[in-house]
């Protein structure tokens, strides 16, 4: 059964526009949700947890949809983005104040072993905080309830390596017990190598793919060769081909191999490299939904 | 209840305000010329300018915490405008204890200044209402320092434009305070309910406007 259903999502700005975004996400996995700086990630983050009011579409989490009920459908989202969103002249004990204040299922014991575990100090202003105590802060104010879904917006963007591990195995036990998933929009697409059950790709506003990984990783593979031996059919199967002065790389699709001999190599492509023949290089045109 | 919760958010965010109230409440001695009129004048004016704070500290990043906590839009909004009354309150208690201060150092004086404090806490309620509506109409600014200059101006238009009608209409004042004097249970009950009033509708008008709005 699907945790978070996202129907449709249209938002139109002065120079972007958010167009029929659809996907779900199942209770116990984590979605990657992929694309260029300005594709529409925060546009969609910021409709799914009601910050922005969707010109057409609708979105629910647990089967509620903000508009029915806005406190219970906030209670079950934990929002991480990429920069401190905390009030900057709060210390850590306002902050728990405000949390034990305003979430009936804030676990005020968890939160303080994170807070110690983590060395964050009590009586200093959050604006004095480096980027990691920061970050730290906001995963100990996500966690320390009871939410079900998890949105981070390229919250692991320059954590160092030691950090980003903690950060991912605190995600794995989030969603071990099957009734909790991450919706996690990142640059960093290591962190979803690791963890993520889905991809989303977008782009222009526009979801390019939306597939489970394992399948996205085996639908592509990596051609890489010399352009001369390459006859005009192959050329047309190929997928966001970069050119050198001899050499390309594609991407292509698994079933379409045929013809690609030992004159070419094949691997099995990173998702930073199906990002960027999909997206950069203008693959739109092969995209599948 | 939810939104006197969020009145404490702002107050946590805002402690030093009570801390620059207190510096505009010895200030104010300065101000008590030949009525505590002036000297409550520049308290009331010290609660409109400190209760924009909130509005002035909000960044927009600050929208995945503050905005994202379980409740309406409506609670946020009547829990800031909440915040305006308390950060008022705040100010004629102050201007009470200026007035004791005032009435001990001046034994001579014996001025009404009770009903005073009530009418100005009416004005000011008019006045912080009527800006908090005017801070939601127009939303978050690009300009930072345009924003910062808009929201300062009811407090100096409150102030200055009072001195400045009292001492172009010099003549006219006796009269008029005499009148006031005479029917001052009214007067202040009138503009403490015009305050209420006030204060009512604006919340209610900025709650419809940012219901329209993101949150962002």
């Amino acid at each position: 059964m699907s945790l978070l259903e996202v129907k449709n999502l249209s938002k139109s700005y002065n120079n972007f526009t958010l167009q029929d975004v659809s996907f779900s996400l199942p209770k116990g996995y984590v979605m990657g949700y992929v694309g260029q700086n300005g594709a529409g990630k925060t546009t969609t983050i910021n409709l799914i947890t009601g910050l922005s009011q969707a010109a057409h579409g609708m979105c629910t989490i647990d089967g509620i949809c903000y508009q029915d009920n806005p406190r219970k459908y906030k209670e079950m989202i934990g929002f991480i983005g990429d920069e401190s969103y905390l009030p900057q002249e709060c210390k850590v004990s306002d902050i728990r104040f405000i949390l034990k204040s305003m979430y009936t299922s804030f676990q005020l014991e968890y939160f303080n072993q994170m807070i110690q575990k983590w060395e964050l100090p009590e009586n200093q202003k959050i604006v004095s905080f480096s980027r990691g105590m920061k970050v730290k802060l906001m995963f100990a104010s996500a966690l320390a309830r009871n939410t079900r879904l998890l949105i981070l917006d390229e919250a692991t963007n320059g954590l160092d390596p030691v950090m980003r591990a903690e950060i991912l195995e605190l995600l794995q036990n989030y969603i071990e017990d099957g009734e909790h998933s991450i919706f996690f929009s990142t640059h960093m697409l290591n962190d979803l190598e690791q963890i993520a059950d889905y991809i989303a790709f977008i782009d222009h506003g526009q979801i390019l793919l939306n597939k489970p990984k394992d399948d996205l990783l085996e639908s592509y593979v990596l051609v890489r060769g010399d352009s001369l031996d390459l006859t005009p059919t192959m050329k047309q199967k190929l997928i966001g081909i970069t050119s050198g002065e001899f050499n390309f790389e594609a991407l292509l699709d698994s079933d379409e191999t045929m013809g690609f001999d030992s004159r070419f190599v094949m691997e099995k492509p990173t998702i930073d490299q199906i990002m960027i023949h999909q997206i950069k290089n203008g693959g739109a045109a092969h995209a599948c939904n | 209840m939810r939104a006197i919760k969020f009145t404490i958010i702002d107050m946590l965010r805002c402690k030093i305000t009570l801390f620059i109230l207190l510096v505009f409440s010895v200030i104010a001695f300065f101000f008590i010329r030949e009525s505590l009129f002036f000297g409550f004048l520049y308290l009331c004016f010290g609660g409109i300018i400190a209760s924009i704070q909130p509005f002035a500290q909000e960044q927009q990043a600050e929208s995945g915490f503050i905005n994202m906590l379980p409740a309406t839009k409506g609670d946020r909004i009547l829990g800031r405008y909440l915040f305006g009354l308390f950060l008022l309150l705040f100010s004629m208690v102050l201007a009470s204890l200026v007035a004791i201060v005032y009435g001990v150092i001046h034994p001579a004086s014996h001025e009404n200044w009770s009903l005073l404090i009530i009418g100005f806490l009416g004005g000011g309620l008019i006045m912080i209402s009527l800006q908090y509506l005017l801070f939601y109409v127009l939303g978050k600014m690009k300009s930072q320092q345009f924003q910062g200059f808009i929201m300062m101006l009811p407090g100096f238009i409150f102030f200055f434009g009072i001195n400045f009608l009292m001492e172009e209409y010099r003549e006219l004042v006796p009269a008029i305070a005499a009148w006031i004097s005479s029917h001052m249970n009214l007067f202040v009950l009138l503009l403490l309910l015009a305050g209420f009033v006030t204060f009512g509708v604006c919340s209610f008008v900025s709650t419809l406007i940012a219901n329209r709005r993101d949150s962002l």
